[in-house]
């Protein structure tokens, strides 16, 4: 598995053609793309669970979820109708009414990429239903609210991790570069946030007229670009000089980590960049899947499952980073 | 829903206009709603409406309503222009786009597609006639996996190939 690269996700964006688009307009289409789309997804998903986010905001999303979404939904603040599905492994997901009325996730390992994007086409055909067809143009294809994003609706998502690349503002020309070259690179958190995790999300931009290789083809070739430079960089910045800033910055946050009595999602996510950078380079010594099972505390929503007390959050995200690293 | 005007506030009033056989609606946030209807009050006045028939009015502050370029014969949803921020409502709003929306993509990706040449949009099928770019497309798979014992083995298949061919 690359160690860059978190996760990989196949999505498929598709609209029912007999219902106005989303995100969150007519709610009496919402309701029925909730209708039909549920009931196709009882049948196709083993182990089916269904997760309404009614009265939720985007913000209380798990947080992988949250970082994948477009960032316009989180000015509309409380959600209706819309509803999360997966399937027991939660390896296969659907979001309904979040930005389209319907969008099949695959999500796993880089190089099961192939295999991912065939598992979330066998879930279109299970869910597809003549009485029920997807908006589709003969010219542009499945159609999406976002009209540039019509085509193919296949969508691929890597989630990167480039500390390096981050630290040493060398992103965005390279955001420039993959949008010439087809793809999209943006921060996860936003474009005006700091991005305190250094994680970047990289998806082809278009999907018009592109085979599904085609699209493969076109992330990978962008991923490849990215990783090779982050680790050039890395090899530099990590094998100097024992008193370099940056190793120190990866054995404080491992240190934070495993001591510290609080912990908000901000501070969390900073030093969980340092500390993943730290195992994926063998510096520190945790593995590189302990520091990623982590990212689940990346916001509070893992707490407000269990604990109704906000002002709690910040000592239990501590507590619960302590015990995995088995810090005092 | 956000404000049509600003693009900024939630909208909270969706205004309703007729013209002819034309129906346009806007879904405006308080302030844009109340910048409209200051410039409502000043043209009533300027009919000639004398002026304790309509309400005092404001200092205008921000951008006044116009009739947008198209509307949506299907959701009634109006455009003016089309970018990145613009949001279709239903299928019917392609076709009252269909002219701005091929200007804006580029002609290469609209080119006629040869129905007996054209692979289905969603083939993951390997290409037989082209093992080269097969092979290429595997190590590119492999060294992004990190499985670098199998992208030598590739790298060698690529480089024998390519002498073949040479």
């Amino acid at each position: 598995m690359n160690q860059s690269i978190l996760f990989a996700e196949s999505t498929l964006r598709r609209n029912y053609h007999n219902l106005q688009f989303c995100p969150q307009n007519n709610r009496e289409d919402l309701r029925k793309s909730a209708g039909q789309s549920i009931g196709r997804l009882k049948g196709a998903l083993p182990g089916f669970k269904l997760v309404p986010f009614r009265g939720l905001s985007v913000q209380n999303l798990p947080f992988t979820q949250q970082l994948l979404l477009p960032y316009e939904l989180a000015k509309l603040g409380k959600l209706e109708d819309a509803y999360l599905v997966l399937d027991a492994e939660k390896a296969l997901s659907a979001t309904i009414n979040l930005d389209e009325h319907l969008v099949l996730k695959s999500r796993g390992a880089v190089d099961e990429l192939t295999g991912l994007t065939g598992k979330v086409r066998e879930l279109e055909n299970s869910v597809s239903d003549p009485n029920f067809p997807f908006a589709k143009d003969e010219q542009y294809g499945y159609l999406s609210y976002r009209p540039l994003l019509a085509g193919s609706g296949l969508y691929i998502n890597l989630l990167l991790h480039l500390p390096i690349l981050h630290y040493l503002k060398q992103i965005y020309p390279l955001i420039q570069m993959m949008r010439e070259q087809g793809l999209l690179l943006r921060p996860a958190s936003g474009y005006n946030s700091k991005n305190p995790a250094r994680l970047f999300i990289l998806s082809n931009l278009s999907s018009l007229n592109m085979t599904d290789r085609q699209v493969l083809e076109l992330v990978q070739k962008g991923a490849l670009q990215l990783i090779q430079k982050e680790r050039a960089l890395q090899e530099k910045a990590l094998n100097g000089s024992a008193h370099s800033i940056i190793l120190d910055k990866l054995w404080r946050s491992y240190g934070i980590l495993q001591y510290a009595r609080r912990l908000d999602a901000n501070d969390f996510l900073v030093h969980w960049s340092g500390l993943r950078l730290g195992a994926s380079s063998g510096i520190l010594p945790v593995s590189l899947k302990t520091a990623d099972s982590l990212l689940v505390y990346g916001n509070d929503q893992v707490f407000r499952e269990k604990e109704d007390q906000p002002n709690t959050f910040i000592f239990q995200r501590a507590d619960a980073v302590r015990l995995m690293l088995s810090g005092g | 829903m956000i404000c049509e005007v600003c693009r900024r506030n939630n909208a909270e009033i969706i205004f309703k206009t007729v013209t002819g056989n034309q129906v346009a609606t806007k879904a405006m946030c308080m302030a844009c709603a109340n910048n409209m209807q200051q410039d409502m009050i000043k043209m009533f006045m300027a009919l000639g409406f004398k002026k304790e028939q309509v309400a005092e009015p404001r200092p205008a502050s921000g951008p006044g309503p116009s009739m947008p370029r198209y509307v949506c014969a299907g959701c009634g949803r109006p455009f003016d222009k089309l970018d990145e921020q613009t949001m279709a409502g239903c299928s019917a709003c392609y076709d009252m786009m269909r002219e701005d929306l091929s200007k804006q993509i580029t002609p290469h990706e609209l080119k006629d597609q040869d129905p007996d040449k054209s692979e289905p949009e969603n083939s993951l099928r390997p290409d037989p006639d082209n093992t080269l770019k097969e092979l290429r497309f595997h190590l590119m798979e492999a060294v992004i996996g990190e499985r670098y014992e199998e992208a030598a083995a590739l790298r060698d298949k690529i480089a024998g190939h390519e002498q073949d061919q040479a």
